[in-house]
C-alpha cells in the first residue's frame, strides 16, 4: 500500500481562493494601512514613517504572492493519506509533522463535505469522525472522495461485525467458565 | 420487572433544602430593604400607626412582614416540592429503566441497562439518620453531561428498596450481556457482601495527607480569607495600617539589615509551617472523607465505598473502564506510593468526584492488586529504550530557557535596585528545580503497550501514567518537526474514549520508531 496525495487540481484552488483574498481582503487592507501611515506621516512632519507604512503594505502584498505562487506545491507534497484495509494514515504538516493512525473498526461515521470554491474543481473534503475528534483529508476529487466514504462504510461495517462475533464468543466462554 | 414506584417521601425535603438558601437570602434582602425604607419613611409609618389606631413598633412590623413573606414562600417551595415527588416515578421494563417525572411538562426518560455506566448509592449524614439512600444513575450520555453536568436519575429511596434497584439493574444488565438463561441471574440478583479486597486505614490516610500536601489551597484560603476580613473592616483596616506602618518599616529595615541565610532559613520555617498545617487538614479531610475506603470485584462490576459522614457507594461495571490514571507527585515518588484512578463515562455529577480506586498504595502492591480487581489493566511497564535525544528536549532545551530567564532577571535586577542576595538565591532554587523536573521528566517518560492495554508515561514531578485498554483508544498521533525527525524523537498523542469525550494522553520526545508497532497493536 502506497500513501497517495490528493487531487492533482487541488494546487489551482488553493491558488485561485487565494487571488480572491488578495484581490478582496490583502490589497484592501494594504491600502487602508497606507492611508493610515500617510495620514499620521503627515502629522509628524516624518519621512521614516512612510517609508515604514510602503515597507508593512508591500510586506502583505509580497506574502499573500509568495503564498499563491510557491507554496501550493509544497502544501501538495505535505498531505498524504493511506487507506488500509484496517486502518487509516494521514501525514501532514511542514515543519511541524503529525501522522495520525486511526484504526477502522473506531470510526463512527464518514462525512463528505463541499465548498463554494470546492466545487467548481470537483473537490471534496472527507471528514472521518471517531469517538473524540474529527480527521480530514481535504481537496480530494468528489469521485473518489465518494469512493473512500463508501468503502470505509463497509469497512466499518465488517469489521464491528467480527468485533462484535469475537466478543461474543469471548463472553460465552467467559459465561463457561463460571 | 419492577412496578412504578415513587421515591422515598424525604425525598421532598431533600428537594427543598436546596432552596433554603434562596430562601434565606430573599429573607435578608427583604429585611434591609424595609429597614431602609423605614429610616427613610419614618414619617408614613407614624401615619399608618396613627392611622390603624394600633401601637406597634415600625422593628416589630418589619419583622413580622419577613417572617410572614419567608414562611409563604417556604410554603410555597414546599408544595412544590412535594408536587414534584407525588409526579415522579421510577419503574422497570423487560431491560429499560423507565423515569417520569411532571405533571404538566411531562418527561420520560428510558434508559437501557446495558447503558448504565455508574449506580452511586450515596447517603449524608440526613439520609443516614432516616435511613434512607440517594441512587445516581448515570450514562455518560453526551447531552446531559454537556449541559448541566448531571446524572439522569437523581432521587432518594429508603435503603433497602435502593439496593433491590441497584441488584436489580445489576443482575439483567449482567443477564443482556451475557445473553444467558435466567438462573445466573437470580444468583446474581442475591445481594451478598462483596469480598473486599482493600480497606484503608489511619496510617494511609497519614501518608496520604502528607504526600498530597494543598499548601497552595491553604494559601487561597488565607488569601480568600483576607479580602473578606478586608471587605468587613475596611475602616478599622485602615486605622490599623496607620498605626501599623512604622512596625512595616522596621521589618523591612530589619529585612535589610539580615543575614540572607537567615531570611531564606525564615521563609523554609513559614512554608514548614504552613506545609504542616495543610498536611493536618488534608489528613483530617481524607480520613472524613475517604474513611473505611473499600474495593472489590464482583463478577463483571467494581464496588467503591467510602465514607464517614456521607457515606458513597458506587458500582462501576468494567466494561465501562476505559483506562487507568495512576499519579504520583514528587514526594509519593519518593516513599513509592501512588493513588489509582479510573477513567469511565458517566462517574458522578460533583465536579470534585474523582472515580479513586486505590487512594493510596505501594507501587510495588500495584500489579498484585490490580490482579484482583482489574486483571484487564495489569502490565509490566517495559521502558522501551529511549532516544538520547530525549534528553536535549526534556533537560538541556528547559534548563538553558530557565537559565537565560532567570539569569536575566538578576542581571535586571542589579541594574536597577542594585546587588540583591534574596533575588540571587531564589533564582538559584529556581534553577535548581527547573534541573529536577527536567531530569525527572525524562526518566518519567516512558510508552508501552500489548494486546490489552496501552500504557503511556509522562510528568516532571507530577508523575501520571494512563493505562488505557486498546479498545478505548480512538486513534494515535506521532507529532515531530522538521529537526525533531533529524534526532529520531517525535511526540506521541493517545486519543481514547472517556468522560470528556476526546481525552488525550501524550508522552513527548520518545524515539519515533515505535509508532509503527503502537499503531499495529490498537487496530486489533
Amino acid at each position: 500500500m502506497e500513501f497517495q496525495r490528493v487531487d492533482k487540481k487541488a494546487k489551482t484552488k488553493w491558488r485561485f481562493s487565494r487571488i480572491i483574498a488578495l484581490i478582496f481582503a490583502v490589497i484592501p487592507l494594504a491600502v487602508l494601512l497606507l492611508i493610515a501611515f500617510s495620514a499620521i506621516a503627515e502629522d509628524e512632519g516624518s519621512e521614516t514613517l512612510m517609508i515604514i507604512g510602503w515597507a508593512v503594505a508591500g510586506l502583505l502584498v509580497l506574502a499573500q504572492i509568495v503564498s499563491i505562487v510557491v507554496y501550493p506545491p509544497i502544501e501538495y507534497i505535505q498531505w498524504a493519506y493511506l487507506i488500509a484495509p484496517d486502518r487509516i494514515e494521514i501525514k501532514k504538516g511542514i515543519f511541524y509533522r503529525t501522522h495520525t493512525v486511526i484504526p477502522i473498526s473506531r470510526i463512527q461515521h464518514v462525512a463528505v463535505t463541499q465548498g463554494v470554491l470546492q466545487r467548481p474543481f470537483k473537490l471534496s473534503t472527507v471528514q472521518i469522525h471517531t469517538a473524540g475528534d474529527v480527521m480530514e483529508i481535504q481537496e480530494l476529487g468528489t469521485d473518489v472522495a465518494e469512493e473512500i466514504c463508501a468503502r470505509l462504510q463497509k469497512r466499518v461495517n465488517v469489521k464491528v461485525e467480527q468485533k462484535n462475533a469475537a466478543q461474543a464468543q469471548s463472553d460465552s466462554q467467559a459465561g463457561s467458565e463460571v | 420487572m419492577f412496578e412504578r414506584r415513587r421515591c422515598h417521601f424525604t425525598h421532598i425535603f431533600e428537594l427543598f433544602f436546596r432552596f433554603i438558601y434562596v430562601i434565606l437570602v430573599m429573607a435578608f434582602t427583604i429585611a434591609f430593604n424595609i429597614v431602609g425604607d423605614v429610616a427613610s419613611k419614618e414619617d408614613l409609618m407614624n401615619d399608618i400607626k396613627g392611622a390603624s389606631g394600633v401601637v406597634m413598633s415600625s422593628g416589630m412590623l418589619t419583622f413580622l412582614i419577613v417572617i410572614g413573606t419567608v414562611l409563604l414562600v417556604s410554603l410555597i417551595m414546599l408544595l412544590y416540592c412535594a408536587f414534584k415527588w407525588r409526579y415522579t416515578f421510577v419503574s422497570a421494563e423487560e431491560n429499560t429503566l423507565i423515569y417520569e417525572s411532571g405533571r404538566f411538562l411531562r418527561k420520560r426518560v428510558a434508559i437501557p441497562f446495558e447503558k448504565i455506566n455508574t449506580i452511586d448509592m450515596g447517603r449524608n449524614l440526613f439520609e443516614r439518620m432516616v435511613g434512607t439512600c440517594r441512587l445516581k444513575i448515570d450514562t455518560g450520555a453526551y447531552s446531559t453531561k454537556q449541559e448541566k453536568n448531571t446524572a439522569e436519575m437523581n432521587l432518594v429511596f429508603s435503603l433497602k428498596e435502593a439496593e433491590e434497584i441497584r441488584a436489580f439493574i445489576l443482575g439483567r444488565a449482567e443477564l443482556d450481556s451475557r445473553a444467558e438463561e435466567a438462573e445466573t441471574g437470580k444468583a446474581a440478583v442475591e445481594a451478598r457482601e462483596p469480598n473486599w479486597v482493600i480497606r484503608t486505614g489511619m496510617s494511609d490516610f497519614v501518608l496520604y495527607g502528607l504526600t498530597s500536601s494543598s499548601v497552595w489551597k491553604l494559601f487561597w484560603i488565607v488569601v480568600a480569607g483576607f479580602f473578606f476580613v478586608v471587605e468587613i473592616a475596611q475602616g478599622f483596616l485602615e486605622e490599623a495600617l496607620d498605626y501599623l506602618l512604622p512596625y512595616i518599616e522596621r521589618v523591612t529595615d530589619v529585612i535589610a539589615g539580615t543575614n540572607i541565610v537567615l531570611i531564606i532559613l525564615g521563609m523554609l520555617l513559614f512554608y514548614l509551617v504552613s506545609a504542616l498545617i495543610s498536611d493536618i487538614w488534608t489528613v483530617i479531610w481524607a480520613a472524613i472523607r475517604f474513611a473505611d475506603f473499600r474495593v472489590a470485584r464482583e463478577g463483571r462490576n467494581v464496588i467503591v465505598r467510602y465514607g464517614l459522614i456521607t457515606v458513597k457507594n458506587y458500582t462501576l461495571q468494567v466494561r465501562n473502564i476505559h483506562a487507568l490514571v495512576i499519579k504520583q507527585n514528587v514526594f509519593q515518588q519518593m516513599l513509592g506510593r501512588c493513588s489509582v484512578e479510573a477513567v469511565c463515562m458517566g462517574f458522578g455529577d460533583e465536579k470534585t468526584e474523582t472515580a479513586l480506586l486505590l487512594p493510596i498504595i505501594r507501587t510495588a502492591d500495584l500489579n498484585r492488586l490490580l490482579g484482583v480487581i482489574l486483571p484487564e489493566y495489569v502490565t509490566e511497564m517495559n521502558v522501551r529504550p529511549r532516544n538520547k535525544a530525549g534528553i536535549y528536549y526534556h533537560i538541556v532545551r528547559p534548563v538553558v530557557c530557565w537559565g537565560a530567564v532567570l539569569g536575566g532577571l538578576c542581571v535586571a535586577c542589579r541594574a536597577f535596585a542594585g546587588v540583591s542576595p534574596l533575588v540571587d538565591a531564589l533564582a538559584i532554587i529556581a534553577f535548581a528545580a527547573a534541573i529536577g523536573k527536567g531530569v525527572l521528566s525524562y526518566r518519567n517518560t516512558a510508552l508501552d503497550w500489548n494486546d490489552n492495554v496501552v500504557s503511556v508515561q509522562r510528568g516532571g514531578f507530577k508523575k501520571v501514567a494512563y493505562r488505557i485498554r486498546t479498545d478505548a483508544v480512538q486513534e494515535v498521533q506521532l507529532k515531530t518537526n522538521v529537526i525533531k525527525k533529524c534526532f529520531g524523537v517525535g511526540s506521541y498523542y493517545v486519543h481514547f474514549h472517556g468522560p470528556r469525550l476526546n481525552n488525550t494522553s501524550v508522552s513527548r520526545n520518545i524515539s519515533d520508531r515505535f509508532f509503527a508497532d503502537l499503531a499495529e497493536t490498537v487496530e486489533d
